[in-house]
């Protein structure tokens, strides 16, 4: 029923924020999200995560950002890829040309950091890769703070390759070490990563603390590892950004430095070893 | 792939480990027949059947419907304790001057943010860190017990007594900092904070979705609280507490664990929980068998089958699309 639903709704879009597209009009956010890979790419059907996504998008939109949402077969990689890093990107007038993202989608550790899974092949592509995108102001978008709802997002041991993308000014990048999971007693958390980074506290705190959790079985349990990462030209500024909130805009600097957040020996049992302390 | 098993905390909950496991008893005393037995976690398998049978708690049907009914009539207008009803009691709990800036349902001073939310209830404090140097780390390390120790009585002092805590944890924020280029060894490590983070239990029973994190820099130093323990009230019309049969269950579970898996190897995993679900505009609980699909390389699926035979209706808690 849940599945019909969404297949129904599948082409969601704000065309008003899209005109704003690389302006500062308007404080936007962006989401992406896919339930039913129905196109021509694979992944396991997964009904609650655009309800996931939503609730962030809902709340951000409540509380009087602008909502830009690309989902199910509209997800395709050029959205998210810088164009110059192949010519034919265009996140510069997608995700990029708000001042936060969110994507949920089934992701994996590859060889370039992560590997997002798109709903419909374009340019050939599958997948969305970290050496792919470049996201900021420095890089002609102005996106500030980028999270992924998607396993092995920021993997402990592949997580510096966002530098790479973090060189187009974004401030925060925020991910999982590790598998997490779908459904609907975590569509709550979405709400409060919206409602904490808006109102209380910084956006990297605020995705952390929201996104973990443990799943308890009475006889074992499987615990979520959220790992946050901000950059900034120095040591103090890439931990401090980490305070930044979503409306703050903080000034942009150069990604020479970063800060990660995460807890201490977070094991998530599968996709990814404890990590550090 | 490994699979954490509890690790009960000396104490309280230790105590509480032990209540948890004693009452429906009738297997191994270190198997709560709530939940799927530890071995079932390590089981990977193309054969869900097989999964999902290994999987389904031990519990039986008519003592867990009995001790439902239990629930029922020792909670008639739902189990609700928390002492955090409005603004001052945050203040009054956390030694806060009283002020009125800021929103209907929240507070902001520059200092810090704290309130209930209208929606949900959640009880919410974080203090403004901006500009201020992190935690050593071994300072951390250090004062980890006795933080420990301090968050739990604040807890308790929020109406969150020891025997409502199903599970509790105590760990440390970490923040690694390390310019581009640099290895890990070249990083340098902090603490954010010292976190202690809890989930409840109404009588042995998991409530799920409801969960307690606080955490400090130091002793008396709160910078973050957020508390998720709404009042738990089972489905007014709930009015039977005949269960699935065990193979009625299964049957359910089975058809949407096929879906979940894909045709791929995984871990299948249940628990009886409490779960929350929206009835008339306010949130009720509707006991259920709450069923985790676990692949080993893509995002896991969490799905519910009600465990009464009598049919409800209710809102599943779906966002609306706009």
């Amino acid at each position: 029923m849940k599945a019909i639903r969404k297949a129904l709704l599948g082409a969601g879009l704000v065309l008003a924020a899209l005109g704003t597209a690389g302006n500062a009009l308007a404080d936007s956010v962006w989401s992406s999200a896919i339930t039913k890979w129905d196109g021509d790419c694979s992944g396991s059907q997964r009904d609650w995560w655009d309800d996931m996504c939503m609730a962030w998008r809902h709340e951000m939109a409540d509380r009087g950002f602008v909502p830009v949402w690309h989902n199910f077969s509209l997800v395709r990689v050029n959205k998210y890829v810088d164009p110059s890093l192949a010519s034919w990107g265009n996140d510069n007038n997608r995700m990029d040309a708000q001042d936060a993202g969110l994507i949920c989608t089934h992701g994996t550790v590859d060889a370039t950091g992560w590997a997002g899974s798109m709903h419909t092949k374009d340019q050939g592509e599958c997948k969305l890769n970290v050496d792919q995108m470049k996201i900021g102001k420095a890089s002609g978008g102005r996106l500030r703070f980028f999270h992924m709802s998607s396993c092995q997002s920021v993997q402990w041991d592949k997580r510096l390759s966002w530098f790479g993308p973090a060189k187009g000014g974004v401030h925060v990048i925020a991910g999982f070490h590790g598998l997490m999971y779908i459904g609907s007693q975590y569509v709550d958390e979405y709400e409060d990563l919206a409602a904490d980074g808006t109102a209380s506290k910084g956006v990297g705190k605020a995705w952390v603390d929201n996104m973990h959790h443990v799943d308890h079985w009475y006889n074992s349990y499987k615990t979520i590892c959220p790992v946050a990462m901000g950059f900034g030209n120095t040591a103090a500024r890439s931990a401090d950004v980490l305070n930044e909130r979503y409306a703050s805009k903080w000034s942009d600097t150069a990604a020479n430095w970063t800060t990660s957040r995460y807890i201490s020996g977070c094991d998530p049992s599968t996709g990814g070893g404890a990590l550090p302390n | 792939m490994k699979t954490s098993t509890i690790r009960t905390r000396l104490g309280f909950a230790g105590l509480i480990g032990l209540l948890l496991l004693a009452p429906l008893a009738g297997h191994a005393a270190d198997t709560n027949d709530l939940g799927s037995p530890a071995e079932s976690a390590q089981s990977y398998s193309e054969d869900y059947a097989r999964l999902v049978d290994a999987a389904l708690p031990k519990f039986n049907a008519e003592v867990l419907g009995r001790r439902l009914a239990t629930v029922r009539a020792k909670y008639p207008d739902g189990n609700d304790p928390l002492r955090l009803r409005k603004i001052t009691d945050i203040e009054g709990l956390l030694g806060l001057p009283h002020s009125t800036a800021g929103g209907a349902d929240f507070v902001t001073t520059g200092k810090a943010t704290y309130g209930i939310s209208k929606g949900s209830g959640r009880v919410h404090y974080a203090r403004n860190l901006e500009g201020q140097p992190p935690m050593a780390f071994a300072e951390a390390q250090r004062s980890q017990r006795e933080l420990e120790a301090r968050h739990l009585d604040l807890l308790a002092q929020a109406g969150i007594e020891r025997e409502q805590v199903l599970f509790a944890k105590t760990g440390i924020m970490s923040l690694r900092t390390q310019a581009d280029g640099d290895s890990d060894d070249r990083s340098t490590l902090a603490a954010d904070s010292v976190f202690t983070y809890a989930l409840r239990n109404i009588d042995g029973l998991q409530v799920d979705g409801s969960e307690a994190k606080i955490a400090s820099r130091g002793p008396g130093d709160i910078v973050g609280m957020s508390l998720r323990w709404p009042g738990v009230l089972l489905h007014p019309k709930l009015t039977s507490f005949k269960l699935k049969s065990a193979e009625e269950l299964k049957r359910e579970a089975l058809a949407e664990v096929k879906r979940a898996a894909n045709g791929a190897v995984v871990n299948v995993q249940m628990a009886v929980v409490l779960r929350p679900v929206t009835l008339e505009g306010r949130r009720v609980y509707v006991p259920s068998l709450k069923v985790g699909v676990l692949p080993r390389d893509e995002a896991g699926a969490m799905f519910y089958v009600d465990l009464p035979q009598q049919q409800l209706t209710y809102d599943d808690g779906a966002v609306d699309d706009r």
